[in-house]
């Protein structure tokens, strides 16, 4: 699975806990109900730990987390600067 | 002098047209153009039908146009019914069945849910679609007219729209979870929010050139502080969206860069502030900080007080009911981590606690609090038992109607004559300052086939008050995941309702009376976290 996808099976299976084609990569996470703060805090955790990589504070933005997509880029970038 | 909310609006409009009323994602909009756009918005709706007393849905983010609805319900004389936006469908559904609504504020975002949310028999006869210009293809709930937002205000004069409401009547509904697994509206007038807001300006000193923060969503009762103190300020409202709610960052800039002079939230999401950033650098605007909701834990707010030091702190306590009826400010916190008090009551507001037998408690004893005055409610939308149980006559006068409500808190008196909040009678807990009732998360549970017995249990955390558990043992043969019996509740309940986890038990513990024993399900899950942490 690349980073969109994996991304997208955590949050469809541990946070809205339905299948894969529950979420689209495009729909959006933020104010609908889908991810509360908590989700938040739990979707951090497992980046970091699926990824290796360290989600800086000044990162935790609405930009980021809008979208799979917003957030397969944003976990990229991460990659890219470890 | 203002008897109704919208007048506020309109005196300030008339004193100061502009200035700044509200702004939004750094977009400002005038007292004038919020007086204009709700007096349209309100004639639209009465070209729609909508006439004083009726229930009006608002199921919008926060937004321009969710506070130009407010306005625009309230001036109609008619009931505004702020719907979470993220509540899943059904529950709005049983909202706008529950109370009545045929004509609802929306965006083209909420359809979906509308149309598989709504009861069978329950139809809407208008949706004003905020978002919406009238081209776009949208599929309506059925039966209900579409009605695009701008032009429906276009056609409309922006004189004031005269109700010939009165204080007494009801100015909005706000839905709190209900122990029998249906959320309750509690019906509020304009003189209950009236009378509180009143209190708070000549609490606060709120000024015109304050800048209030608009952090809770309008279906939570803070909202009534922001809205309607900042309107009799004629202040400067700022929302603060629900996306930026979700993250430290992007309110503490909110308050550095629209230089916010007075905050009203929940302790959490200060707490969120506090533990993700060094709010000092970011909150030297603030000149008051006010919290309520529940507990605020000591250690952080030794921390609120370091990061603010120019600002003045207060605890308010109040349920939904009552509106804010105690108030405590924070001067020297205790050495210690014991919680702070919820203080004593707010002028023109009566409070007491009763002993079980029915006696006036004095100083040390505990007892449950009873809250008398201009700010309690007329009662729950629907249920008179219900009313009844919790707005009694006051047992302590014989001579006149004088209700009184039960608040189910229990506290007890401290020397200095401030209450203390001990805990609750019954099954209600708070979570991220949410009032919750453990019985609706429990009636969603058996409301799966598959269930047998269900505990919705709460694990107290540091951070966010409590977390919430469930457990369950099944029909013989039955099978289910914890993670369908989780979608099952999304599907039902808010998403701060929905169990952190569920546990499938083949027999759930029970007390010596046959109950199903909710503290021993605490005990477990409190005996297992201190594992891990040793671990």
């Amino acid at each position: 699975m690349n980073t969109a996808q994996k991304l997208k099976h955590y949050i469809a299976t541990e946070i809205m806990y339905a299948d894969d084609d529950a979420l689209s990569e495009d729909e959006p996470l933020l104010g609908s109900g889908i991810i509360d703060s908590l989700g938040i805090m739990r979707l951090v955790s497992y980046i970091e730990e699926e990824f290796g990589v360290e989600v800086p504070e000044d990162q935790l933005v609405p930009e980021h987390f809008r979208t799979v997509t917003a957030l397969a880029q944003f976990v990229e970038r991460l990659q890219h600067r470890a | 002098m203002a008897y109704l909310l919208p007048q506020l609006l309109a005196h300030s409009a008339a004193r100061a047209p502009e200035a700044i009323a509200l702004r939004a994602d750094g977009e400002p909009l005038t007292y004038a153009e919020l007086e204009a756009r709700s007096n349209q918005l309100a004639r639209a709706l009465a070209a729609e039908g909508v006439r004083r007393g009726d229930r009006v849905g608002i199921y919008l983010r926060k937004s321009p146009a969710a506070v130009i609805g407010i306005y625009a319900v309230l001036k109609l004389g008619a009931v505004y019914v702020p719907i979470d936006p993220a509540a899943p469908g059904p529950r709005a559904g049983y909202i706008i069945g529950n109370c009545g609504i045929r004509a609802l504020l929306t965006a083209s975002d909420r359809l979906g849910r509308l149309r598989q949310g709504l009861p069978e028999r329950v139809t809407l006869d208008t949706l004003v679609v905020a978002d919406w210009d009238g081209r776009r293809e949208l599929a309506a709930p059925a039966g209900a007219r579409l009605v695009p937002w701008e032009a429906a205000l276009a056609a409309q004069a922006a004189e004031p729209f005269d109700s010939r409401a009165i204080d007494t009547d009801l100015a909005y509904i706000l839905y709190t979870s209900g122990s029998t697994g249906e959320p309750k509206g509690v019906m509020l007038s304009h003189r209950n929010a009236l009378t509180f807001v009143e209190w708070c300006r000549a609490r606060f000193g709120v000024r015109a050139d304050d800048r209030l923060s608009s952090h809770a969503p309008f279906h939570f009762d803070l909202s009534v502080f922001d809205l309607y103190v900042a309107a009799a300020a004629g202040a400067t409202l700022v929302l603060v969206s629900e996306e930026a709610k979700l993250f430290a960052r992007p309110q503490a800039e909110l308050i550095r860069d629209e230089r916010i002079t007075v905050w009203y939230s929940v302790p959490s999401a200060l707490v969120l502030l506090l533990t993700q950033l060094d709010l000092r650098e970011y909150a030297a605007s603030l000149r008051l900080v006010l919290f309520a909701g529940e507990v605020f834990p000591t250690k952080y707010l030794r921390q609120l007080r370091a990061a603010v030091p120019q600002a003045r702190l207060f605890n308010l306590y109040g349920p939904t009911e009552t509106n804010v009826c105690t108030y405590y400010e924070v001067r020297d916190l205790p050495a210690d981590n014991t919680p702070i008090p919820i203080g004593r009551a707010c002028e023109n507001t009566e409070v007491f606690a009763l002993d079980e037998q029915g006696k006036l408690c004095g100083v040390g004893e505990v007892g449950e609090l009873y809250c008398r005055g201009s700010t309690v409610m007329q009662g729950y939308w629907g249920r008179p038992e219900d009313t009844a149980r919790v707005l009694i006559q006051n047992p302590l006068q014989p001579h006149f109607r004088d209700p009184v409500y039960r608040t189910g808190d229990l506290v007890r008196l401290n020397a200095a004559g401030d209450y203390e909040f001990l805990g609750r009678r019954d099954n209600q807990i708070k979570s991220r300052g949410f009032r919750i009732e453990l019985g609706e998360i429990e009636t969603a549970l058996y409301n799966h086939p598959a269930v047998r017995e269900a505990v919705a249990y709460a694990v107290p955390d540091e951070q966010i008050t409590n977390r919430i558990y469930a457990a369950v043992a099944l029909h013989a043969g039955a099978t289910v995941s914890p993670a369908e019996l989780e979608r099952h509740c999304l599907a039902a309940l808010p998403r701060y309702m929905v169990p952190e986890r569920i546990e499938i038990q083949p027999a759930l513990p029970k007390t010596s009376t046959g109950k199903l024993d909710r503290r021993a399900l605490q005990a477990q899950a409190l005996g297992g976290s201190a594992t891990e942490g040793r671990s």
